[in-house]
């Protein structure tokens, strides 16, 4: 006998009792020797037959309990579904759809809040350390600080460190220079991660204490796959990483990318000066450095536990405030076990996020309990018939719920294959990653689908089960085919009405959603966008000495301007456009006959034509002279807010300003300098130069991380080639950093919003595809139950047209409540995303109309196609059936 | 279902008609009755649960003679041949009913 037969004969056979066992395997090899593999189809529901008589002799005849013949219901559930095809697929269709886009979120949200750190042996045992004030701010710390955490904190084994930073890492033999993520990290941080490398080494805990000892670099898998094809060699190769020849030692398991940040490469804080800078841009080493953002990890000693470590780090809190200065004292040391985020505090905002994809499969939901409802109706002598057999109402609802069930856990199992779909896609194409892990599809989330699966059948099936069954027993036969109001009950305008008012709310909220941004896009405030470049330039990262960096920033803006596509460019510190106060752009600015400097004003850097690149006109005065462009630093602009804030005539006067240096560092001599021109505040909305700001013509320190804005004429494409070939022209080892066009700086400004609102559209149009989808199924249904009725009108004198007209108005009913009962949610939801999301409206005419008039649209397409059926009833054959 | 007055299905009155006619095991009653296997095996079973047909092992020697694993053999009770015959009595009865139909 094939082994293939005599395997699935004994996987069936584990049904069968203990003791009948083998008793049935030998008669099925018996039989199987005459019959081969054709006969195996008939073992399974044999083994059932087994099974279920024993029990039944076992049970001996006591009375059944709630779930007796549970099979029976199944078998009886799968048999009507796979003759009612065509409604089960549209069930099981609408409940993948929902399951899928909530097990997507999930997804998302799982691998935010839940996920353990792959590669990181027992992350339960891991604690963060951290050091901030007491609203939850985090401070930077020094060397000596993290030295004296380690030594006191007696509940972990040890305490690592890592500072994350970005470096330019080039493979070696004359490759470019591509901008990489990494850490600088303590000799024991992958001790005390209880990570194992896949390839080679990892560092030791002494190699992090004699400068450049034993340079070396850790890689991550990804980097050793992507950048160095994977080669098997790479443990004989180095990696030139700002500048300094590197040895690989070793390859990070697949997946380890850091605890909470991202990174490619690891080296020590041996060589931290590769990394590190003091306040006037000279590389210095971590131990010398200003307090630096650090993440600190412990790991706990198998006796203590997190709050003991916590109390230990509490009393620390002294020791490190003696250490500190000015404003930074008032130091809180905390010590928390590690997640990737808290689910207490966080859940809330997961569950926001899940929202609008349980929209979406509530309704799912309303359509299958539509359609349910309608086939449970259809079925009606069906009960009637059970009832007069004797079988209990439990009963009836148990079969109905067994039904509901199976549909859902098919829908489930779809839903699941569609999110694992998405996800991929998601990935793939728009590198989607979560705190540096990729998002996984785990257990949780099958779990996840599977609750889902089982809440869906519980929600969609119950209601129709009891109104149904409720039905059956009250009335007679015949009450069923009467049909009281348009949609025969009241439930179902209910659900019509509901599964409308979602959608609305949907829909209404994406398009207000879209709209907003396409306004605050629009009015972005950067001229011609898509003429603006921007390109950071970083020379930081290759230890160029002041007078290099630069000669070399005054050839490449020279050359820029030199090129002929180029109308003007710039050159400022990084991030201008991009938001954020950086504390190095806070200027300490002091208006001479005034006590004390002037609070929140920001100062730059604009070397070249700076105001007209960005087109900010110029109000009053004038710009610089080629001579001030030179340096020193003589005169300012300043842009129109500020001048306000100075009062009075401000072309003229005097300042001193000085650059602020961190905490520790000396403030820089001030400067003294005169106002010679005003500019307007940019519009652009959330950056920097909307805010007070001293613009001053040559750099006040050693800038050695500066951005290139340009703006040309003709392609983008082909002027960036042309900035990169200068570049290269001047130092070819000058990584250049983050090309984008004003386009695209744009759009990444937004990408918060732009995601939310392709998200939001994205399931509006799914929710609306749905619920034309239900909507279309319960007239469908309607309008079959209706045939007597809408036989009898036309005998007596209906027209086809007329008929079509009361079948769509009937159907658009319940769909007009919705859309009021579904405009109001909406106002609610935007007034709730108000603070989210910049210059909504919560009630923007033009979007709700919008969205009303396309659900009524596609909802009245929908109530069209069974609306034309019943226009074409025959009275006669109608009325001769009866 | 109570076992005082089972009802004999129609795949139930072919099982006995076959077992009745000198066919024991499923795979012979499967070809004589034309069957599928998941229609046989199980009413085996219940009809055996019933007690109107009861089955037993082949001798071990006879089928290592012919070199294959032991077969189950059923045969009808003696309830088993009265409700055959009961049920052979009430068709003929019903057959009568269509006399047209009868003779083709």
């Amino acid at each position: 006998m094939a082994p293939f037969t005599h395997a699935t004969l004994w996987l069936i056979s584990r049904l069968i009792p203990g003791p009948l066992r083998p008793g049935w395997l030998e008669e099925w090899r018996a039989e199987a020797r005459h019959g081969g593999w054709r006969m195996i189809p008939g073992a399974l529901p044999d083994a059932w037959t087994v099974r279920s008589i024993a029990r039944h002799q076992a049970s001996g005849g006591r009375p059944p309990g709630p779930f007796h013949a549970l099979d029976q219901d199944v078998r009886y559930a799968l048999r009507t579904l796979g003759a009612g095809r065509s409604f089960a697929l549209g069930v099981i269709g609408s409940l993948a759809v929902g399951i899928a886009a909530t097990t997507t979120a999930f997804a998302l949200v799982n691998t935010t809040f839940f996920r353990p750190f792959p590669a990181v042996h027992e992350s339960d045992e891991l604690v963060r350390v951290s050091v901030g004030g007491i609203k939850r701010v985090y401070f930077g710390t020094t060397w000596d600080e993290y030295q004296i955490l380690k030594k006191n904190l007696s509940s972990l084994e040890d305490l690592s460190a890592a500072y994350q930073t970005r470096f330019a890492v080039a493979a070696g033999g004359g490759t470019e220079p591509r901008t990489v993520d990494g850490l600088v990290v303590s000799g024991n941080y992958f001790a005390v991660l209880g990570v194992r490398p896949a390839l080679g080494r990892f560092f030791v805990a002494a190699e992090d204490e004699t400068p450049w000892a034993r340079p070396a670099a850790v890689i991550s898998h990804n980097y050793w796959q992507r950048h160095l094809s994977g080669d098997p060699a790479v443990l004989q190769r180095t990696l030139i990483v700002n500048g300094a020849e590197l040895p690989v030692i070793g390859v990070a398991p697949e997946g380890f990318h850091g605890i909470n940040t991202g990174g490619e490469i690891w080296t020590t804080f041996a060589i931290s000066d590769l990394a590190f800078r003091d306040g006037t841009g000279r590389p210095v080493h971590a131990r010398r450095a200003e307090p630096f953002h650090t993440m600190f990890v412990g790991r706990l000693n198998p006796s203590s536990t997190p709050e003991q470590a916590g109390a230990q780090a509490a009393v620390l809190a002294h020791s490190l405030t003696g250490l500190r200065e000015r404003g930074f004292k008032d130091v809180v040391v905390r010590a928390e076990p590690l997640r990737v985020r808290d689910p207490g505090k966080d859940s809330l905002r997961a569950l926001g996020f899940m929202a609008v994809p349980l929209i979406v499969l509530a309704i799912a939901c309303v359509n299958a309990a539509n359609l349910l409802l309608a086939r449970a109706t259809r079925r009606s002598t069906d009960w009637l018939v059970r009832l007069a057999l004797g079988a209990s109402r439990w009963r009836l609802v148990r079969q109905i719920l067994v039904e509901s069930l199976l549909l859902a856990l098919a829908g489930g199992a779809l839903g699941a294959l569609l999110c694992y779909w998405t996800v991929g896609l998601a990935q793939r194409e728009l590198q989607v990653v979560v705190f540096a892990q990729t998002i996984a599809i785990d257990v949780n989330v099958l779990l996840f689908t599977l609750a889902a699966a089982v809440m869906t059948s519980l929600v969609f099936g119950l209601g129709p089960a009891l109104s149904v069954t409720r039905a059956a027993i009250s009335r007679a036969p015949e009450a069923g085919r009467f049909m009281r109001g348009a949609f025969g009950s009241r439930t179902r305008s209910a659900l019509v009405m509901l599964q409308a008012a979602l959608c609305l709310g949907l829909l209404a909220t994406g398009a207000q959603f879209t709209n907003t941004l396409r306004v605050s896009l629009d009015d972005d405030g950067l001229p011609d966008a898509g003429h603006f470049l921007s390109a950071s330039v970083d020379v930081d990262k290759l230890r160029y000495t002041a007078a290099d960096a630069d000669a070399f920033y005054s050839q490449l803006l020279r050359g820029v301007q030199d090129l002929p596509m180029v109308r003007s460019a710039a050159l400022v510190k990084a991030d201008v456009l991009s938001g954020g106060v950086g504390s190095d752009l806070m200027l300490r600015v002091q208006v001479p006959g005034e006590a004390e400097p002037r609070r929140g004003v920001l100062g730059m850097y604009a070397g070249g034509e700076l105001f007209e690149t960005l087109g900010l006109p110029l109000l009053r005065g004038r710009t610089f002279s080629p001579q001030e462009l030179r340096g020193p630093p003589r005169a300012v602009v300043i842009n129109q807010p500020f001048a306000e804030a100075l009062g009075g005539d401000a072309l003229g006067r005097t300042l001193q300003i000085a650059i602020r240096t961190g905490p520790q560092g000396m403030p820089a001599t001030p400067v003294d300098v005169m106002i010679v021109g005003i500019v307007a505040p940019t519009s652009l909305e959330r950056t920097v130069l909307s805010l007070p700001m001293v613009f001053y013509p040559a750099p006040l320190v050693q800038e050695t991380a500066l951005t290139l804005l340009v703006r040309f004429d003709g392609g983008a494409a082909a002027a960036a080639g042309a900035i990169r070939t200068t570049v290269a022209a001047l130092d070819n080892r000058v990584p250049i950093e983050r090309i984008f066009t004003g386009e695209e700086l744009r759009r990444r400004r937004h990408t918060w919003e732009f995601t939310l609102v392709k998200a939001i559209s994205v399931l509006g149009v799914l929710s609306l595809l749905l619920a034309s989808f239900g909507l279309y199924g319960v007239v469908s249904y309607m309008v079959t139950m209706r045939q007597r009725e809408i036989g009898i009108r036309m005998a007596l004198g209906a027209e086809g047209g007329s008929v079509l007209r009361l079948v769509v108005r009937q159907s658009i009913v319940p769909v007009l409540a919705g859309c009021v009962l579904g405009g109001a949610g909406a106002v609610i939801m935007a007034m709730l995303l108000r603070s989210r999301l910049y210059g909504v409206s919560p009630m923007d005419p033009l979007a709700f109309g919008g969205a009303a008039l396309l659900l009524l649209i596609t909802m009245i397409a929908a109530s069209l196609a069974p609306a034309r059926r019943a226009s074409r009833v025959d009275p006669i054959q109608v009325l001769r059936t009866e | 279902m109570s076992s005082s007055s089972p009802a004999l299905s129609y795949t139930g009155l072919f099982i006995l008609q076959a077992l009745a006619q000198g066919h024991r095991f499923g795979f012979d009653i499967m070809e004589v009755t034309k069957l599928p296997s998941g229609t046989i095996y199980p009413a085996l079973r219940r009809l055996e649960a019933l007690e109107l047909v009861t089955s037993d092992w082949e001798k071990d020697l006879k089928a290592r003679k012919e070199g294959r694993p032991r077969r189950r053999y059923y045969e009808l009770t003696r309830t088993g041949k009265e409700q055959l015959r009961e049920a052979e009595t009430r068709f003929r009865a019903v057959g009568r009913l269509f006399p047209k139909r009868s003779t083709a």
